[in-house]
């Protein structure tokens, strides 16, 4: 396993992944929306709704909301497309003939377009710094990047399982449908501590409750001595979506050659 | 090269449940063939006959229902990974190109994904582009080319990575005349340079006068394998011997046909007046009777003489008729 991770080939598959996903992303007005119109959007509405009740104290959750559902939301989208949109443009049949690996191919681009969404941060922070004067006050540096690197792995990872999900019904989008209740329960939207006792040992089985519990340990707006439990937690249970994403994904792709469909049907 | 043994492939129609048996839908019955190194093949057959599945099954997309296929001695199924790098594949059509990004990226990419090195891959697409007359369009993006400019580009990304063998699933469809015949140069040149080349395709002129060996498929079985004259000869049809004479015909057809000893077959013989003379057409079997006409037509002054034999698309038809395809 460990000479395979030193094989020159494999990165150079998962980098021909993540540039070839960077470059259709760019190319796509859809993402281009999603990337840097919704939460730039999404950061003015809960600026002024702060700013309008006098409570600029809560602007960093305005910043850690819309940056962050704009990361979850774009990425969430580009992954769980990107199987469903290479089978739809014809491309996923090319792709699965040529050396490289399907899956290392497919990882590389759910890694580029979790890079990608990394904009939607960016923007949120922009957006807020201009329209509100806001400056984002970061406790721990370095835990603040750590989070950012730990939500990138996270989101690739999810976005893979999603992926590989979407090729088992041509009605993958139905998938979004539940991503604002992921949103509810990684606590994304309000504190975890304000949903129902019995809903709460759930929001921890989803890996994005731990990043955003890390990004906001980063940014002091939750007890930052906690960041290594956080990562440990984030670190773990993304392990067990990588498991189960990849096993999905043999599954589904065997099923797909076997019932003919890595084309279009 | 490639081995294909009693390869069936079954499929289900979407939506139906498993267990239903009974709707399934044999594309491919029990089709065998061998194509050895260095040649052109085509897979002929009407539409539904199992020919893009056959090529889906040979590019390993596709696993068979049962039976074996095996491509440099590998296994499709179980050695894929072994196949692929040495396989280039052109599905043909609107589909299988990234609309979005430019010919150029198209095939950079597609030449990175082979394993290529970048700066070898940028060199080689634009080599290809050079070739497939593109590189103007090069940095265009593809959703503004035409079907022809498609299709070039993606026989060149096939050819990124130089191959052994190169599959192409109705190169020319959709293409018009001046388009298909620089396209069957390209795959000709392809050929001179000692690739394997299978195709499909619809065009039976096309496969007589570019193919070594043609495989026909009808209703998912093999009705016909060989060359296109092998093919042509089999069929117990007839042929044509035409003559031009430069003036009317001065004997009676039935005394004509008496002199050729065709007295019992009246449909055999016909005459046709024309402007310039007099055209004659003699229906035969095997081969020609040229020397027992011109001497039958004694001293009359011949302009032309002209043989058609059965053409491969005829043989098709009749292959297809019998099998009730």
């Amino acid at each position: 396993m460990f000479s395979r991770l030193m094989d020159r080939g494999v990165w150079y598959t998962l980098a021909t992944g993540f540039k070839l996903q960077l470059y259709l992303n760019i190319a796509t007005p859809n993402y281009i929306s999603a990337v840097f119109f919704q939460p730039a959007v999404m950061a003015i509405l809960t600026g002024l709704i702060f700013t309008v009740s006098g409570k600029t104290e809560h602007l960093d959750y305005a910043v850690v909301g819309a940056g962050m559902f704009g990361v979850w939301n774009s990425n969430l989208y580009a992954s769980a497309g990107i199987i469903q949109g290479e089978r739809r443009f014809g491309t996923l049949e090319f792709l699965a003939t040529t050396r490289s690996p399907l899956f290392l191919v497919i990882l590389g681009k759910t890694m580029g377009a979790a890079v990608f969404s990394l904009f939607s941060l960016v923007v949120s922070m922009a957006v807020m710094a201009v329209a509100f004067q806001y400056r984002l006050h970061v406790a721990n540096g370095w835990v603040f990047l750590l989070s950012i690197v730990v939500s990138m792995i996270t989101v690739t990872v999810v976005g893979l399982l999603l992926s590989s999900l979407s090729v088992v019904t041509r009605y993958y989008y139905r998938i979004f449908d539940f991503f604002y209740l992921v949103f509810i329960l990684s606590g994304l939207v309000f504190p975890i501590d304000l949903l129902p006792r019995c809903i709460q040992p759930l929001c921890y089985l989803l890996p994005t409750t731990w990043s955003i519990l890390l990004y906001r340990a980063g940014l002091g707006t939750v007890d930052g001595d906690r960041w290594m439990f956080y990562t440990a937690g984030s670190i773990a249970i993304t392990a067990v979506y990588l498991f189960v994403a990849f096993f999905v994904y043999r599954t589904v792709i065997h099923k797909a050659r076997v019932e003919a469909r890595l084309g279009r049907y | 090269m490639v081995e294909v043994e009693n390869l069936v492939r079954d499929y289900l129609p979407a939506g139906q449940l498993k267990a239903v048996a009974s709707r399934r839908v044999r594309a491919l019955d029990g089709v065998s063939f061998s194509v050895a190194e260095g040649t052109l093949f085509g897979i002929l057959g009407p539409n539904g006959a199992g020919k893009t599945t056959m090529i889906k099954i040979l590019t390993t997309v596709v696993t068979p229902t049962k039976g074996s296929a095996r491509i440099f001695g590998c296994d499709v199924v179980k050695e894929a990974h072994r196949i692929r790098p040495r396989i280039g594949v052109a599905y043909g059509g609107d589909l299988g190109l990234y609309w979005r990004l430019n010919g150029l990226d198209n095939l950079v990419f597609a030449g990175q994904l082979q394993g290529i090195g970048m700066k070898e891959s940028r060199a080689r697409a634009w080599e290809l582009l050079e070739q497939f007359e593109l590189e103007d369009a090069a940095k265009k993006r593809v959703d503004s080319y035409s079907r022809g400019m498609r299709q070039r580009l993606h026989v060149a990304r096939c050819l990124i990575h130089d191959p052994d063998l190169i599959f192409l699933d109705e190169p020319t469809s959709g293409l018009d005349p001046a388009a298909s015949r620089n396209l069957r140069q390209l795959i000709k040149q392809m050929k001179q340079m000692g690739k394997t080349i299978i195709l499909t395709t619809h065009n039976m002129s096309e496969a007589d006068s570019m193919c070594d060996h043609v495989a026909i498929i009808a209703k998912g079985k093999m009705a016909a394998m060989g060359t296109p004259d092998e093919i042509k000869r089999s069929l117990d049809t007839f042929c044509i011997l035409e003559v031009k004479l430069d003036n009317r015909l001065p004997l009676d057809l039935a005394l004509l046909g008496k002199r050729l000893g065709l007295s019992g077959d009246r449909a055999a013989l016909s005459c046709e007046q024309t402007e310039s003379g007099t055209v004659i057409r003699l229906r035969y079997k095997g081969a020609a009777p040229v020397r027992s006409l011109v001497k039958a037509l004694d001293n009359m002054t011949i302009l032309e003489i002209t043989t058609r034999g059965n053409t491969l698309e005829e043989a098709y038809l009749k292959l297809l008729e019998e099998r009730g395809a």
